[in-house]
């Protein structure tokens, strides 16, 4: 039952990895990206009920945060062009 | 002072769920020493959350999450709602979307209010909060079916229930 | 009844992870990137709901059939915690998302129809400088 869930889940992986590929801006690569990491949050929760081991229920969690963590730096790092300063770079 | 142990016994209930290092086996001597560290952890966040406070401070009191109790059934249906009806879009053949752009004015006091409204609005798929400001949120539609579900005003005024608002209705139409 | 129990946990899983992959087939055949943003938010709200409840529906099964509660209750509160947690963070991800790219000047596709008014609105709201909320 739940292998099943984990091959329904692994094809939805496939098809986001396929846009995040195709683009076309960075934006749908970033949304995408983020569809991918919730998706592979579900993995997680699921592989560790097939493996009988819960506790990787913490990885899914952890997972998640760097998943949004990672979105918002992706769009920070495009509006300002670096991680640590609100200021554009005069280019 | 009341608000702070308030969120210090939660992340502490929190604390105590994820780690479980509080039942070492074999390690009795641990015991004290996880539990200090936890709670020592917790005040640190605590901390941080008081600075936090003082940039921007949103009165609303926690006892507004109760109001989830009916917000958050309602929501979920929805959500099931939608998540059919787009699925039906999105796998038939023809794919008949329509992209629109919707502008709803919502009756809502508090960022919490706004925060929940707009969080709703994007969560259920085939509507979008792009924007909001002013009273106003600017949303995207996906199908002529989901902007009208968005135009007849149900979210805002559900919103404005578990805000303890007056509705959205007695202030005029909404746009 | 544990048995059944399994069963139905895992039917939700199993449908929940079809709900995934109509999201991704959402985001490969969708036009734009507005468009796409709703496929992603099928995968994001019923399929994880319907695998994370799915799952606990299975975890309480086992519960059934060995009459100890062991870890299971924890097991079940994370699970919980992990959904409330997505459907917190996942549209404040994608809002942030559109809002950039609405401001990035990504063009919402306009097939619109004469009534729907997009630029109007579009035009009304940023007329109207002022406090953001």
């Amino acid at each position: 039952m739940l292998q099943l869930a984990i091959v329904g889940i692994l094809v939805s992986m496939a098809l986001n990895l396929i846009r995040a590929c195709l683009g076309p801006s960075v934006f749908d690569r970033a949304l995408a990206a983020n569809a991918f990491a919730t998706v592979t949050v579900l993995l997680i929760a699921l592989d560790g009920f097939v493996n009988e081991r819960p506790e990787f229920l913490d990885l899914a969690l952890v997972y998640g945060l760097l998943g949004f963590v990672g979105t918002l730096a992706v769009l920070r790092f495009w509006k300002y062009g670096n991680l640590a300063s609100d200021e554009r770079p005069k280019a | 002072m009341k608000k702070s142990t308030v969120v210090l016994v939660l992340l502490f209930a929190a604390w105590l769920v994820w780690s479980g290092g509080y039942s070492i086996p074999g390690a009795d001597h641990f015991h004290g020493l996880v539990l200090a560290l936890g709670l020592a952890s917790c005040v640190i966040v605590l901390a941080l959350h008081a600075r936090m406070e003082r940039q921007h401070s949103d009165r609303t009191s926690y006892l507004r999450v109760l109001g989830f109790i009916t917000y958050g059934p309602w929501l979920f249906w929805q959500i099931v709602l939608s998540n059919l009806q787009i699925a039906r879009v999105v796998l038939s053949p023809k794919l008949p979307i329509h992209p629109q752009l919707v502008r709803i004015r919502a009756n809502l006091r508090t960022d919490f209010g706004w925060t929940v409204l707009a969080n709703s609005i994007t969560l259920t798929p085939g509507t979008l909060t792009l924007d909001v400001r002013n009273g106003f949120a600017l949303i995207h539609a996906l199908t002529d079916e989901t902007a009208a579900d968005i135009r007849s005003g149900t979210f805002p005024d559900k919103v404005a229930q578990l805000e303890g608002s007056p509705r959205t209705e007695a202030e005029g139409p909404t746009a | 009844m544990g048995e059944a129990l399994e069963w139905i946990g895992g039917m939700m899983a199993i449908a929940g992870s079809l709900f995934c992959v109509i999201g991704g087939i959402g985001m490969l055949r969708l036009p734009d990137f507005f468009s796409r943003t709703h496929a992603a938010s099928i995968g994001d709200s019923l399929g994880a709901a319907l695998v994370l409840l799915g799952l606990v529906v299975y975890e309480s099964a086992q519960w059934f059939q060995t009459q100890e509660s062991g870890g299971s209750v924890s097991v079940i509160i994370k699970l919980l915690l992990l959904l409330g947690f997505i459907y917190v963070v996942s549209p404040t991800a994608t809002h942030a998302l559109a809002k950039a790219a609405f401001a990035g000047g990504v063009r919402v596709d306009s097939v619109a129809a004469p009534g729907s008014a997009s630029d109007e609105a579009q035009s009304n709201l940023d007329g109207q400088e002022g406090s953001p909320r």
